[in-house]
């Protein structure tokens, strides 16, 4: 199996989108090909990097501010206003 | 879940609405963080997304709520890429030959919040998701940040299922190659 063939596989298995089958060739390509296996923990590494990240908040007085603009847009008090998020 | 939530926004619970911001708050305002590296226009996003949630509360029609506001939020998103591409005054106005780097790669000064989030995620990561083109940024934040499937975002962006892998991929590939440089 040619690096090209491979490729769209190699991608959707970071995703484990590929079947049993296509599983088997992509780890059998990757064994054989040094290219291809470098590549490919490359790319996890990008993916363990971007989904290892956590929520992150907006400022302690957002919804404060949120409710403020809701209520001017409702033009009435929109009681009782929401949690800040945790943090 | 959210569906009943918005049944009773409806219905004029407001204390339903709060719900949904509490929900979806802080999901929303990561997306927008990651897409724009800014922390007031994430808020603004923020802000706008849920507005727009409200003013449409009567007239959503979806089955599914998330996607929705996704979709709203990504869009909003974009917007605020586009006219900063098209502001020459703006301080935050990107620069370099495609006008797709933030202003804030090429200040030497790290801004206290970049400091603050490092941790998070590192800087060279989100630095290569700030120079990666509007399409493909949606996608990777979209999959990566907010863990949505191909078929989610291909509703929200409204994309065939394989547009959607091909701008991943191609996404994945750019920022495997910006980051070895960086190495
Ligand atoms: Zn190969």
């Amino acid at each position: 199996m040619e690096c090209l063939e491979v490729y769209a596989w190699l991608q959707a298995y970071l995703d484990s989108g590929v079947t049993a089958e296509q599983e088997r060739a992509v780890e059998a390509h990757i064994r054989a090909c040094p290219y291809c296996r470098r590549k490919l923990v490359a790319m996890a590494r990008v993916v363990n990097a971007l989904e290892r990240t956590s929520d992150i908040s907006p400022r302690a007085d957002f919804t404060r501010r949120l409710y403020e603009a809701l209520e001017e847009e409702a033009g009435h008090p929109l009681a009782p206003r929401p949690r800040e998020p945790r943090r | 879940m959210d569906l009943r939530l918005l049944e009773r926004c409806r219905q004029g619970h407001l204390e339903a609405f709060g719900d949904l911001v509490s929900r979806y708050q802080s999901r929303i305002h990561t997306l927008a963080y990651r897409m724009l590296h800014s922390r007031e226009e994430a808020e603004d996003v923020t802000q706008e997304t849920f507005l727009n949630v409200y003013r449409a509360l009567g007239t959503f029609q979806g089955e599914r709520f998330s996607p929705w506001i996704y979709k709203i939020a990504s869009n909003l998103c974009l917007d605020f890429l586009r006219r900063r591409r098209h502001s020459t005054v703006s301080l935050n106005a990107p620069i370099g030959p495609e006008g797709d780097i933030p202003r804030e790669i090429a200040d030497e000064t790290q801004l206290p919040e970049d400091v603050a989030l490092a941790g998070a995620l590192g800087l060279d990561v989100q630095r290569a998701i700030d120079a990666l083109p509007p399409k493909y940024r949606t996608v990777i934040v979209l999959r990566h940040i907010e863990d949505l499937t191909y078929e989610e975002i291909a509703e929200i962006m409204v994309l065939p299922l394989g547009t959607v892998k091909t701008r991943l991929f191609r996404a994945r590939e750019i920022l495997r190659v910006s980051l070895a440089r960086s190495d």
